[in-house]
């Protein structure tokens, strides 16, 4: 790792450690069966269940405030590499009595995220924050189904996570207009909370972003759990005698199907909950082969 | 056979294994790196005095901190930010409408650390240079003080913006940096020793210099005279002044006159010179930060601390940063008879917009040099006139832009750093005109406005014969220029501060000195705050603005610094 440092140093400060410690606990579990029924008829199953816990518990003194927690005495240690730190966000300001009653938050006004006064303390700042997921699934599994009959086979995967609660970068350019200056806006904007509208989650429209919406917090952390349709495989082999004439121990087609459809939580505002920190997108890809043997 | 074979291999292993018992045999000196020895050379030390020299230029369009132009200009009520919007920069935005201004912009963050990368270049260097023989380096004590000249530069950088930093000099061991809090010393010590460093520069650095650029006497004399007039305005714990040293005012006051009794400065002729690459290293230049062209690097060293601020115009492109606000533009104009500012009604007697409005209305000269005009030529160049379509988004930022940084696209400067534009013009951290009107404050201060009068009609005269650039296509005037000087009779103590404030604010607009004045003189509160009231009709934006006194003054600590330094650092008051 590179340590941030204190800026006095000036510079050649940055250097590279052996860092963390992580530790990681789990189990896996699996089951399969086969079998092949006396009218030819063959199946086989596969299912798959996995969980696994993970916790920093090392990180050198220099820089243990610098992987999230407030800076003082919150830290890293015994939560997961993927922890996020943040606020709570707790709905949005919905008029100018509900402001002046609230904790003092800077920006805040009608429409806008209001955050919770953790400590309370009376004002929202850097110690109202806390560890607001963990970002690993509670578990993940697979599911193989396969048959074959008379020459023709199938062959099905699926593979899910459960209980994932991800941060959604999206959001920053699907609900937001001030946050990335000058590029296109996304739809769910058109949706956002006005005095007519005032049902809606998404904060009001604001060019400039006085209430400093891009901070880490709970308003970005949705369900990211999903199952996914990963193959699809359906094949025919010719009769061995026919390819026999030509000379062939065997041909086999197939068409193939991958990612084909994705059930997803309805709290995930955007497409592929696998696709929450401007990954490539995941495609579907379709596929026709032959398989010839000789 | 096999006996002796295995007795032979294994007496050889173990005859290895202790013979690389020698710890020192692992210790392999890094590649591609100097050793901290190979730098205690003279040839070497030098290029670490240049090394720090060179951080004085290195701005980037996020932290321009030699112009200074957010933290000087644009929060003073001279300027609006500019760009594409209020979200281009925000960190910028915050700044101007003081309101919204928090401890986690990132841009806070920058400014703090790449200043103090100035201070530790300066630093290492001061750390080389005292242990260095004088016998094996002649130019010891002269690079001592260029050391020292650099290093209260940029702690005078960091002190007028955060108000409270953790001073740490050449002899602070490196691992004890973390120990040093920014209010071990009180915002008055901060100032002493700052002075320090540029007493010494005095004592120790040379009239002039072979290599230009290098810090002389006179440069040291002016940053000391510019320091101890800062801390002659004693503040409060709420930044509020509280009384004023004298004393200190008269040590500027002699140090002035010493600068001015060298004979090596002079005010150039005409005022555009200050703001042209063929004035670079001139006259009036007290000390520039110099930048370069065509000098065996792709793209030269050239200011991009100013590189956001460039017109719209194919010429150019972007980005249309520091944009002159009415408020200052107003100011330039000049009473019809006397040719004297107006001091109370500049601001509600109409805004001066179109051409027509700066050939009716009588104005000071230095408004064509400082502020580009639709329908009034850029840069002097009379067929290269200012439209409306050089701004980039006008209803949010006016039709204005800001001159002095800039040059012709013509200009043997002009340098495109895609998609910014710069140039290798130097800049000026002083100029002769700053050296007299400092002298005039001390002694406008010290209850001698009399005396000041001759150095601040000194600086009009100057502004009065300056006009001959500024000239349209056909040759007549670009606008209603009228200047005059200040009579002697009414110059009270009162009138000549007035006239001394706005005196700075006409010289040195648009310059990044403006908002650290109001502070100095603790009127940084009032001033905005009248200032966001009427402008805020024009301006929209600015509806949601507001000065908190006491606070605003300065930029907060920023809280990653706190952070890292695990709670040392005490954050600024209000914040």
């Amino acid at each position: 790792m590179n340590l941030p440092y204190l800026a006095v140093v000036g510079e050649g400060g940055d250097k590279y450690v052996n860092g963390a410690s992580l530790q990681n606990k789990g189990w896996e579990f699996l089951l399969s069966y086969q079998n092949q029924l006396k009218n030819g008829l063959g199946f086989n199953i596969t299912a798959n269940v996995s969980t696994f816990r993970n916790k920093v518990t090392y990180l050198p003194d220099e820089v243990i405030n610098a992987y999230g927690g407030n800076g003082q005495d919150v830290t890293r240690l015994g939560h997961s590499i993927n922890a996020v730190y943040g606020y709570v966000a707790d709905g949005l300001f919905q008029n100018a009595a509900e402001v002046a009653g609230a904790p003092t938050q800077v920006g805040a006004g009608p429409g806008r995220i209001r955050y919770k006064d953790l400590n309370g303390d009376g004002k929202i700042d850097n110690f109202d924050q806390n560890w607001i997921t963990e970002a690993i699934p509670n578990y993940s599994y697979g599911l193989n189904l396969g048959a074959n009959y008379k020459g023709f086979d199938v062959q099905v995967f699926f593979q899910g996570v459960q209980g994932l609660y991800a941060y959604n970068n999206i959001k920053f350019r699907t609900d937001f207009a001030g946050l990335a200056a000058g590029e296109n806006w996304g739809q769910r904007l058109l949706d956002a909370w006005s005095p007519t509208n005032t049902g809606s989650s998404i904060p009001a429209l604001s060019l400039i972003n006085n209430n400093a919406e891009n901070r880490s917090s709970t308003y970005f952390i949705e369900n990211a759990s999903y199952m996914k349709l990963r193959n699809l495989q359906i094949g025919y082999s010719l009769p061995t005698e026919l390819v026999g004439k030509i000379k062939l121990q065997g041909v086999r087609v197939y068409v193939q199907g991958q990612n084909l459809f994705t059930v997803k939580s309805k709290q995930y505002t955007a497409p592929d909950p696998e696709v929450t920190n401007y990954q490539y997108p995941i495609p579907r890809i379709f596929t026709a082969g032959l398989n010839v043997t000789f | 056979m096999k006996f002796f074979k295995l007795t032979a291999l294994s007496l050889g292993l173990l005859s290895i294994s202790f013979g690389c018992s020698d710890k020192e045999f692992l210790e392999v000196d890094p590649k591609g790196t100097l050793t901290d020895d190979q730098l205690n050379t003279p040839t070497n030390i030098d290029k670490q005095v240049i090394a720090a020299y060179s951080q004085l230029g290195n701005d980037v369009y996020y932290c321009p901190y030699s112009s200074m132009w957010p933290y000087g200009n644009i929060r003073s009520g001279d300027a609006y930010k500019g760009g594409g919007g209020t979200a281009d920069v925000d960190g910028f935005h915050f700044y101007e409408t003081f309101s919204f201004n928090r401890v986690d912009i990132n841009t806070t963050n920058d400014l703090w650390t790449l200043l103090f990368i100035g201070v530790s270049r300066a630093n290492d260097a001061l750390r080389r240079l005292n242990a260095v023989d004088a016998t094996a380096m002649p130019t010891k004590a002269i690079r001592q003080g260029e050391a020292r000249f650099l290093r209260g530069h940029f702690y005078f950088q960091l002190k007028s913006v955060f108000k409270n930093v953790p001073y740490i000099d050449e002899t602070v061991p490196v691992d004890q940096y973390s120990t040093v809090g920014n209010t071990a010393l009180t915002s008055d010590q901060q100032w002493s020793k700052i002075a320090d460093d540029f007493r010494f520069g005095v004592a120790n650095l040379p009239a002039s210099q072979s290599e230009i650029g290098r810090a002389t006497k006179g440069a040291a004399q002016a940053y000391l005279a510019k320091t101890l007039l800062y801390q002659a305005y004693v503040q409060g714990t709420n930044n509020a002044v509280t009384s004023i040293d004298a004393s200190k005012l008269t040590e500027v006051n002699s140090l002035c006159d010493a600068i001015i009794a060298s004979g090596k400065y002079a005010l150039n002729a005409d005022f555009a010179t200050n703001f042209q690459s063929t004035g670079d290293n001139g006259p009036e230049s007290v000390f520039q930060i110099q930048f370069s062209r065509n000098d065996g690097t792709a793209k030269g060293r050239t200011q991009r601390g100013n590189e956001l601020n460039y017109p719209m115009n194919p010429d150019y492109g972007c980005c249309s940063f520091h944009q002159p606000s009415q408020n200052l533009i107003n100011a330039f104009k000049t009473d019809a008879t006397t040719g004297l500012p107006r001091f109370t009604d500049y601001n509600t007697s109409g805004d001066l917009t179109t051409a027509a409005d700066f050939l009716a209305n009588p104005v000071d000269p230095r408004l064509d040099h400082t502020v580009a005009i639709v329908g009034h030529p850029f840069k002097y160049d009379p067929n290269f006139v200012f439209q409306q379509s050089w701004v980039r988004v006008p209803q949010v930022y006016g039709y204005n832009l800001s001159m002095k940084e800039s040059v012709l696209p013509t200009d043997p400067s002009f340098q495109k750093n895609p998609p910014f534009m710069s140039s290798s013009k130097n800049w000026n951290v002083i100029r002769y005109a700053d050296v007299l009107l400092w002298k005039a404050e001390a002694l406008i201060e010290l209850g001698r406005p009399a005396d000041a009068l001759p150095l601040i009609n000194q600086i009009r005269t100057r502004a009065l014969n300056s006009t001959s650039l500024l000239k349209q296509a056909n040759g007549s005037a670009t606008s209603n220029y009228k200047i005059g000087l200040y009579p002697a009779t009414g110059f009270t103590q009162s009138y000549a501060r007035e006239a001394l404030r706005y005196e700075r604010r006409m010289e040195f607009a648009m310059e990044g000195f403006r908002f650290f004045d109001l502070t100095r003189w603790g009127i940084a509160a009032t001033t905005l705050n009248t200032y966001f009231a009427k402008e805020k009709n024009l301006r929209q934006y600015l509806t949601t603005a507001a000065f908190t006194a006491g606070r605003d003054e300065y930029l907060p600590i920023p809280l990653t610094q706190i952070n890292l330094s695990r709670g040392l650092y005490k954050q600024n008051n209000g914040w």
